[in-house]
């Protein structure tokens, strides 16, 4: 809601300084933007009447206009504006004044025409953004009248963004009563010229029975002069505030909606068959809209409908077939109250957000439609001309909202604000905003004014004391910290710790946008079936992602395309999955890097980054958690890795994620031309570990053997490493491979691995025939599984 | 005692001195010890001679030997040490390298600045007692919407673009429904803040479609309007680790009454008026109020018994005033040469 000072002041006398509201009604809860100047236009711009107008003999969209500014001669200027017209009055800058867009108007040659002066728009004088044309002035100003009073100038703006509940702000009469409750000041009403009745002509108006349409005026208004000018007051005024001069009718409307709060309709009076029943549509009604748009409705919609038919979609818009036009001589207005609910259903339904919708969806006064039809009635007589019939009103006074008294108790009050507020006080507050205020044994009760809709229970008359009293002014109670609370569980390493181990291995940490391109997606195939959204923000974005790699291979993509070579990021988020009714969340970190293995090094040959580092650093994260040694890798057929170089990842028979190289389809996708290495774990099946449990440290030596076998290629390093494990007594504490060799000396289809054995006892020192029988068991357990043997030096 | 024994002692002696002090390395050094001393070494050969002295001279001449011995003993060892000196000299200098070279360090990695940043907030109220609670970020409408006191076409829904899955299904527009779902499971007194992704259909320079936020709640049986004020006030305190000028306006939020919305001053002009601060001098960084009836009815929670306050924060808008970081998007382009600053 954009208010104008000089339109506000009309409503309200208050003492403060223009420029100190913003503050004043932002602390209230109305949420002001810096004030905006229009500036007063300097005196040598004055009223101009064009007196005759003639083509430019040199160019076909200029002409030559001579001007009456009130003095002995007109003055010729050349003129470009499309609505220059002998007869119209426009205003004029003389030579040597300035514009308050800031140009200085000299006497200047035009296509060889001397041009001594200038013609302006609303746009040069800084009245509007941009403009076309003159801007045409009251016909009745006389030449050369200054113009400042005339165009309400200067004028002060401001801007206040009403929240849902304030409803009751969106009007000049809305913010003025929250001025004076704010300010002290006094609220006033201009006052309009009373409206005679001279016709008789009525129509009957019913309401529907559901209520919907608690109360409807309206007055028939004939013989008006058709085409009327709106008034430059009245036009200045509702260009300010946002909105568009249309005609004089409309303006009219739309200026006491501005001006009350209350929305208003004009219809054009002889299109308008016979008596109006407010009434809910039929089914698969059709509607057709003064803006051409053609509805079909359900029962909910609720309608205005005279003997033909739908007249307007009540609340919300009026109709095309009943709309007021150039030549219109009778009309009937409407002014009305609608309830919130409905409106909101009906506007949200047809996707329509009007003026008036969003006036009724948040409460209109709904003593409000009389006197909004007599000041507009008094508008259209001025402007317009035409005669009044009776004003006609229909009310169903159950349905109309109640207000009741609300109790507050003291007690309450003290308890939510933290601070005891005087009973004088309270009470004040109150009848400053217009509400009754009585004591009672327990505090107060008051009965809410007919224009909020906001304040039904104590929590709200609570929020209007705090609002009132200025929540700075309130008081502030420093934390009492109970340390202790809430502590994770030890035995749960946090996926915060992962992320650490992730930025110490050299990833940087991304966040990506949790839909992602179907595209990309359909390369994850077996991950899940994915959640399509119902209104994405782009087909690139429509999904939500089965896997975090899609989010990942994109940054990096974007890096690349910025010659960003050696790229490592992670992520720690969630993946969705659709379920038969409802949909699963999972957390998982992912991975993926490319370019060198190390930093660039002055001594060292730089290697790429192959599947053994990604393995490597998914290993570090299972040892987090102690998983490293339970996890098994197994080959895997997954379209998104590269067969042959990618892995299932199980703990117990479980699959908690895939490590691998990306495969050259999903690259080709994501538009990388590098080798691509990545994994995903589903952390949740990882982070859960045992507390440590100290065990005794032996003091006995450890005897150290090496073993070196030969085995066919076709079997894996696991399928030795699960042999060992099995074989081993408890007596082998640790083992790691520490060599794998397939050249000379080893025959082609086989290959060579050498494992590292620590063995040692708890309670002796272990003899070389103890050792020697324990790695003779192990070596015949491969043997005779893998077909291993011992290779000969 | 022979003056052709003394005299071969003499020679000996004197070679022996010249020898060993014309000794360039620890190994000759060796060398001469072995060739002297050793076991055939020429004094080991005079001292084996001592017996063979006729009885009045062999005091005479084991003196003169022993002396011989001790003082090539000590000419050795002095030598020894100052070879090994010199040694260990050349080597050090040889070994000599370009210590300004770089060393061999890992790739760097860092966290990204919303994580940074979440994890001050979580450090700040779990300080203060606050457990932390997740939620599903795909919502059904009860507890996106219903259950916060936003019924189907109230205005409010209009302030939130929501993304649709199905008609009762939404990405959550807001991390308050994770209130909703911890009070479900948890009896007062409570103090939980509840961070996440949240959604909202919209995106131009200053809204992406994804974003971060912390809800708080804090119900007990006697939470004041003045213990969400210094809540919040020590809040930012902790947060900016600077004193700020904060203030608390009323605003509207369908699920908390009184609501308001708190300003702090501005970071960049030190509340003077910039670009940033839209010339207030005031930068808006969350939203909060106390808990409606309505919110405490739909979760069974006696309104009477029990008072609460909730708030609301954006991540991303606390990292770009702590971070001075100016543009939105940026967060989810995740550009290393943006995520590197964050190191």
């Amino acid at each position: 809601m954009i208010i104008s000072e000089n339109w506000l002041r009309e409503w309200v006398q208050f003492d403060l300084d223009f420029n100190s509201l913003p503050a004043l009604l932002t602390a209230a809860g109305l949420e002001t933007g810096a004030v905006e100047h229009i500036k007063a236009l300097p005196r040598n711009i004055v009223s101009g009447h064009v007196v005759q107008v003639c083509l430019h003999p040199d160019a076909t969209d200029l002409t030559l206009c001579d001007v009456d500014i009130g003095e002995a001669k007109p003055v010729r200027v050349v003129c470009g504006a499309p609505n220059v017209a002998l007869g119209v009055v426009a205003p004029f800058a003389t030579v040597g004044s300035r514009l308050p867009v800031g140009e200085k108007i000299t006497e200047v040659l035009i296509r060889g025409e001397l041009s001594s002066g200038m013609l302006c728009s609303a746009a040069e004088l800084g009245l509007e953004e941009q403009s076309q044309g003159l801007l045409l002035l009251d016909p009745e100003l006389s030449p050369g009248a200054q113009l400042n009073d005339h165009l309400q100038l200067p004028d002060r703006l401001l801007e206040v963004e009403l929240t849902p509940n304030r409803g009751d702000c969106l009007s000049i009469l809305g913010v003025a009563r929250e001025v004076a409750a704010l300010t002290g000041g006094r609220l006033k009403e201009p006052k309009l010229p009373r409206v005679r009745t001279t016709e008789s002509e009525t129509r009957s108006i019913s309401l529907d029975e559901d209520g919907r349409c608690a109360r409807y005026v309206g007055r028939s208004i004939t013989g008006v002069r058709p085409g009327a000018r709106t008034p430059d007051r009245i036009r200045e005024r509702i260009t300010r505030a946002g909105l568009r001069s249309i005609d004089a009718l409309v303006d009219v409307s739309n200026y006491i909606m501005l001006e009350l709060g209350q929305p208003m309709h004009a219809f054009d009076g002889e299109r308008l068959k016979g008596n109006i029943q407010v009434r809910p549509a039929k089914s698969k009604e059709k509607i057709k809209l003064l803006d051409g748009e053609r509805l079909t409705l359900d029962a909910e919609s609720l309608l205005i409908t005279d003997q033909k038919g739908a007249v307007a979609l009540a609340g919300i818009k009026g109709g095309a077939s009943t709309m007021i036009h150039p030549k219109t001589r009778t009309i009937f207005i409407e002014a009305a109250f609608f309830d919130p609910d409905g409106v909101a259903r009906t506007a949200r339904k047809y996707g329509l957000n009007t003026d008036a919708s969003h006036r009724f969806e948040r409460g209109v006064d709904f003593t409000l439609p009389a006197k909004a039809i007599d000041r507009a009635s008094a508008l259209i007589i001025q402007i317009c001309g035409g005669r009044c019939g009776p004003q006609i009103e229909s009310s169903e006074k159950s349905f109309l909202p109640k207000r009741t008294w609300v109790p507050l108790r003291s007690a309450r009050l003290s308890r939510m604000l933290g601070e005891r507020i005087s009973k004088k006080k309270v009470l004040n507050i109150f009848n400053s905003l217009g509400m009754k205020c009585e004591s009672t044994q327990s505090g107060w009760r008051v009965k809410p004014p007919t224009y909020r809709f906001d304040v039904a229970a104590e929590h709200d008359l609570v929020e209007e004391v705090a609002r009132v009293v200025g929540y700075d002014r309130l008081p502030v109670n420093r934390p009492k910290v109970t340390a202790g609370y809430g502590l994770a569980p030890e035995r749960r390493v946090p996926i915060e710790r992962a992320k650490d181990l992730m930025v110490d291995l050299g990833y940087r940490e991304a966040i990506t946008y949790s839909f992602v391109s179907p595209d990309l997606q359909k390369h994850f195939n077996d991950y899940g079936s994915p959640i399509t959204l119902k209104n994405p923000i782009s087909v690139h974005m429509a999904q939500m992602r089965v896997s975090l790699l899609p989010g990942l291979l994109t940054a990096l993509a974007a890096n690349g395309r910025r010659q960003v070579k050696d790229v490592r990021l992670f992520e720690a988020g969630h993946i969705y999955q659709k379920r038969k009714k409802s949909s699963e969340e999972r957390q998982r970190l992912a991975g993926v890097l490319a370019g060198s293995a190390d930093q660039h090094n002055w001594g060292q040959k730089m290697r790429p980054v192959d599947f053994f580092d990604v393995k490597g650093h998914v290993e570090r994260l299972l040892r987090l958690a102690h998983r490293e040694f339970d996890a098994e890798f197994l080959p895997i057929e997954d379209e998104a890795y590269q067969a042959g170089q990618s892995a299932q990842i199980q703990l117990k028979g479980k699959e908690i994620g895939r490590v691998g190289r990306i495969s050259p389809g999903l690259l080709e996708e994501a538009e990388i031309v590098v080798p691509v290495f990545g994994f995903e774990l589903d952390w949740a099946e990882i982070e859960m570990t045992e507390p440590p449990s100290f065990r005794a440290i032996s003091r006995f030596p450890r005897v150290i053997r090496d073993i070196s076998i030969v085995l066919s290629e076709k079997f894996v390093a696991a399928d030795a490493v699960a042999i060992i494990k099995s074989a081993a007594s408890e007596l082998l504490v640790q083992f790691e491979l520490i060599d794998l060799y397939t050249d000379t000396g080893i025959e082609s289809g086989k290959k060579s691995l050498t494992f590292r054995l620590t063995l040692q006892s708890n309670s002796r020192s272990l003899t070389d025939e103890e050792a020697d029988h324990l790695i003779d068991a192990v070596l015949k357990r491969l043997g005779d599984q893998i077909g291993a043997v011992l290779r000969s030096r | 005692m022979t003056s052709n024994s003394t005299a071969e002692l003499d020679r000996l002696l004197s070679q022996a001195l010249a020898d060993i002090s014309a000794a360039k390395d620890s190994s000759a050094v060796e060398q001469l010890r072995v060739g002297l001393l050793g076991r055939q070494g020429a004094v080991t050969g005079q001292l084996k001679l001592i017996g063979a002295q006729p009885p009045e001279e062999r005091k005479t001449f084991g003196s003169a030997v022993n002396r011989v011995r001790d003082q090539l003993t000590e000419a050795l060892s002095e030598r020894a040490s100052a070879v090994l000196v010199a040694e260990r000299e050349a080597a050090i200098k040889a070994e000599q390298i370009d210590v300004t070279l770089p060393g061999r360090a890992g790739h760097s990695g860092s966290l990204h600045p919303v994580t940074k940043t979440l994890r001050r907030i979580e450090q700040i109220f779990t300080r203060a007692g606050f457990d932390i609670a997740h939620g599903p970020e795909i919502e059904d409408d009860f507890h996106n919407f219903e259950a916060l006191n936003i019924p189907k076409n109230h205005p409010a829904r209009a302030m939130h673009d929501t993304f649709y899955v199905s008609d009762e299904t939404v990405l959550r527009t807001h991390t308050s429904p994770v209130q909703i779902r911890y009070l479900e499971k948890h009896t007062p007194p409570v103090a939980v803040i509840a961070p996440g992704r949240v959604y909202r259909c919209d995106s131009d320079v200053t809204h992406t479609p994804m974003f971060h936020q912390v809800e708080g709640l804090v119900v007990d049986s006697d939470v004041s309007f003045a213990d969400l004020k210094g809540a919040l006030v020590f809040f930012l305190e902790e947060f900016f680790e600077q004193d700020l000028p904060v203030r608390f306006r009323p605003s509207f939020f369908p699920f908390t009454e009184p609501s308001a919305e708190v300003d702090m001053g501005c970071v960049f002009c030190a509340g003077e008026g910039c670009r940033i601060c839209g010339h207030t001098g005031w930068i808006e960084v969350l939203g909060c109020g106390m808990v409606h009836t309505e919110v405490f009815r739909q979760v069974g929670i006696d309104n009477e018994t029990y008072t609460g306050y909730a708030f609301g924060l954006g991540i991303e808008r606390l990292a770009m005033l702590r971070y001075g970081v100016d543009d939105l998007r940026l967060f989810f382009e995740n550009e290393v040469s943006f995520l590197r600053q964050f190191s």
